[in-house]
């Protein structure tokens, strides 16, 4: 059976164990439930644990401790979950310190359709900083987002990581669709709660 | 612990001396190699004393020195130098659309020697496509007698990324590779139910099941060879330094390396240029906290899930993983391919395509095979491959021309990669105070501490066109050198940070044959040295190393470089 974690009022973790689905499906469901139900989620992240198989989980962070409970166990009802209460604990820690991971959902007030100046990403965002891999990011960086961006914590920051893509332009590391292949790998379906 | 390790191959096999490939198709007992000579050079003991690291050898004893005094792949004027390809996809992979011969005659076309056809493992490729496929390459192997045609395998690694399995002709091939993949492929034992998905961890012990399995097959006869090289390591950060220390050491003589440089060389061309303005070789995701590697995690100053210099950064990066596997005085090669699919600005399509345009895999999945390509008469603006030889080559020195001694000459490292046609060829040379003969590449020779070794490359610089229309000009080469330190304790290991660019050498002569020679003197260990060279067009800002391919703008023709495969020196 599995155990979700809440060691406080507003942030929750579990652990998704070893599920045929990607990430990006799982991200889906979550969010996907999360409308469905009408909760507000103020942060989604995502880590990756190591003891045993490697897998990914989650924490949750919302006002609305109820949906949030509702939203968590129809997750628990579709995922088995292998980690111990303290590997869950320390996430939520991990979480509500910046340590590490990977925010799926964060605090944005921005239109990222298209392109947007570094600077204005950072004031009206939750993320604290945007490193560009191997170089400094030049003053009047214009960074390519398309409406995907997925920073991560590091050292009680929120960092965005971007690399050099044509015209001189930055874009972030982490794109919504690369190139799939190839023989099989992708054949994984989507979740329905 | 080094006692027979050595796999000379000049007492083994019999030189050909007909400029074709003279054991296709044939039963075992027909091989040029007899299967005496060939079980006598695969043997077990041979092949797990090969995988001995030199680095951990205790000194002293005399009966250890004398062992450590016999050197593997003495140098010699190999007769053929023969360029490859061991990753090429056909209508038998569910996202590729050529056939065998189309594929073939292109490769010769543009220079290939031999080839090795890698379509996807999957459900219906076991079912269908292997049987199918065995004819074809029957086939093409008839029209194409100067072109030796291995009949290989993709294989879904579980647990993993993919890998090119190799085979030689044998009467046994097709039920070999049929089992392998009911077996252990990731994408079948996933249909299947036996594994959560191709790349979940629970996989891991298929892979090195499988591997081991493959070693069976050699050692009972039941097929005279077989080899394995992981394909794009870390393009999705995958392959755990771990588990390629795993696959390594379950199957010596089997699991042999990895590719330097991936296919999908063409994919980094802008959009601007005609290209699909993505990562050059595909190589544009992101980390993935479901299935990645936690050590590939990028930092501010390096990606490991990126090319550079057309690269993978497993062997890219000086002191990176490549360099802790050779830390370890254990062989482990590299090679350069196409991984051809769909190539860049081709006219043609797939012969199934669903309404969107796109390759109607449920066609695939119901017959392992899609209808012969079409030819739209338009360029295509999507697709990121190269035919094979048109960009990368794995050049393998070879003292005849037949399947098993060229994959044992693989097996051996004597390979160059190149891309671009940056050069013609090398010939690397490590002599010692001791070994005046001296070893070429995958060899390990020996020197009396306090002695000197000499490194010597003399390389044929670019004589002809590439199929780019110019002729690339050499500009720098790096020679590359760290101390064997032995087996790691944490198998996770993934830096060697003692190796470094030893010495570059500028490259002025444009044309010819350049000769660099570099002495290492009052030599104390044990260390093993490898060259790279490059265009010197893009490079990071020390000057020296590669530059991180920038995702969809990488003109792989204006970023050119070689590699070569290790030399191991022990010194004793």
């Amino acid at each position: 059976m599995a155990t979700l974690i809440s060691t406080s009022d507003s942030w929750v973790a579990f652990d998704s164990g070893i599920t045929s689905v990607s990430r990006r499906h799982l991200e889906e469901t979550i969010i996907n439930h999360a409308l469905k139900i009408e909760l507000q989620l103020d942060w989604l992240i995502t880590y990756q644990l190591t003891s045993g198989a490697r897998r990914i989980a989650f924490t949750i962070s919302s006002p609305d401790s109820d949906k949030l409970c509702q939203l968590l166990n129809d997750l628990n009802g579709h995922f088995p979950n292998f980690a111990g209460e303290y590997e869950l604990g320390e996430l939520v820690r991990q979480s509500s310190t910046k340590s590490t991971g990977r925010a799926v959902v964060f605090p944005l007030e921005l239109d990222i359709s298209t392109s947007v100046l570094a600077e204005e990403l950072i004031k009206n965002s939750a993320i604290d900083a945007i490193v560009a891999i191997g170089e400094e990011l030049p003053p009047g960086a214009q960074i390519q987002i398309n409406n995907y961006l997925r920073p991560t914590f590091s050292e009680g920051k929120l960092e965005l990581f971007v690399e050099r893509i044509a015209d001189g332009q930055f874009a972030p590391i982490e794109s919504e669709s690369p190139h799939e292949c190839c023989g099989g790998h992708e054949n994984e379906g989507p979740i329905s709660l | 612990m080094c006692e027979g390790h050595s796999h000379d191959h000049s007492s083994t096999e019999e030189v050909s001396t007909v400029n074709v490939w003279d054991d296709s198709d044939r039963p075992l007992d027909d091989l040029t190699i007899s299967r005496r000579g060939l079980m006598g050079a695969l043997g077990v003991a041979a092949a797990a004393a090969a995988m001995a690291p030199l680095g951990a050898a205790p000194a002293g004893a005399t009966t250890r020195v004398d062992a450590h005094k016999r050197a593997v792949n003495p140098w010699k004027p190999y007769r053929f130098h023969l360029s490859g390809d061991h990753h090429i996809h056909t209508q038998y992979s569910r996202d590729a659309m050529h056939t065998v011969e189309k594929q073939v005659s292109k490769g010769a076309e543009y220079g290939l020697d031999w080839m090795v056809i890698t379509d996807h493992g999957g459900t219906a490729h076991q079912k269908f496509s292997v049987d199918l496929i065995t004819k074809d390459i029957k086939t093409a192997r008839l029209v194409h007698g100067n072109t030796a045609i291995f009949q290989g395998l993709e294989w879904n690694v579980p647990g993993a990324e993919h890998a090119t399995v190799i085979l030689p002709p044998h009467t046994t091939t097709p039920s070999v590779l049929k089992q392998f993949e009911l077996l252990f492929d990731g994408t079948v034992l996933a249909d299947s139910k036996k594994i959560t998905n191709a790349n979940a961890s629970d996989g891991e012990p298929y892979a090195v099941a499988g591997l081991k399995w493959l070693a069976d097959q050699v050692k009972s006869g039941a097929i005279p060879l077989a080899l394995m090289f992981a394909n794009h390591p870390t393009r999705k950060g995958l392959d755990s330094p771990a588990e390629v220390r795993a696959w390594r050491d379950a199957a010596p003589g089997i699991a042999m390396g990895w590719e330097g440089a991936p296919g999908h060389q063409a994919a980094g061309i802008s959009t601007k240029n005609g290209g699909p303005g993505a990562g050059r070789g595909y190589y544009e995701n992101a980390f993935d906290e479901k299935y990645s590697y936690e050590g590939y995690r990028p930092t501010a100053t390096e990606n490991p899930l990126r090319t550079y210099g057309g690269f993978d950064w497993a062997t890219a990066r000086v002191g990176g993983l490549w360099d802790s596997l050779l830390a370890e005085g254990k062989p482990w090669w590299i090679t350069a391919n196409s991984d051809s699919h769909q190539m860049f600005q081709e006219t043609f399509v797939g012969g199934n395509l669903t309404a969107a345009g796109a390759l109607d895999t449920a066609a695939y999945n119901r017959t392992g095979k899609y209808a012969n390509a079409v030819d739209k008469g338009t360029p295509s603006t999507t697709y990121g491959d190269y035919w094979p030889g048109y960009y990368s080559r794995t050049i393998v020195s070879s003292t005849s021309k037949s399947y098993v001694t060229l994959m044992k000459a693989m097996q051996s490292g004597l390979i160059l990669t190149t891309h671009g046609g940056i050069i013609d060829g090398a010939d690397i040379r490590i002599t010692t105070s001791d070994d005046l003969q001296g070893v070429t590449t995958g060899g390990r020779t020996f020197v009396t501490k306090g002695g000197t070794v000499t490194a010597t490359i003399t390389i044929d610089l670019a004589s002809q066109p590439n199929y780019a229309g110019f002729i690339p000009l050499l500009k720098k080469v790096d020679l590359i050198s760290g101390p064997i330190t032995g087996p790691v304790k944490d198998q996770q290991t993934m830096f060697a940070p003692n190796t470094k660019v030893e010495k570059t050498f500028e490259v002025s002569q444009t044309s010819g044959q350049v000769v660099l020679t570099y002495t290492y003197n009052n030599v104390g260990n044990s260390f093993y040295l490898r060259y790279r060279g490059s265009d010197g067009k893009v490079l990071a800002a020390n000057g020296v190393d590669p530059a991180m391919d920038v995702v969809a703008d990488s003109d792989p023709w204006k970023d050119l470089w070689f590699y070569s495969n290790p030399v191991f020196v022990d010194a004793i």
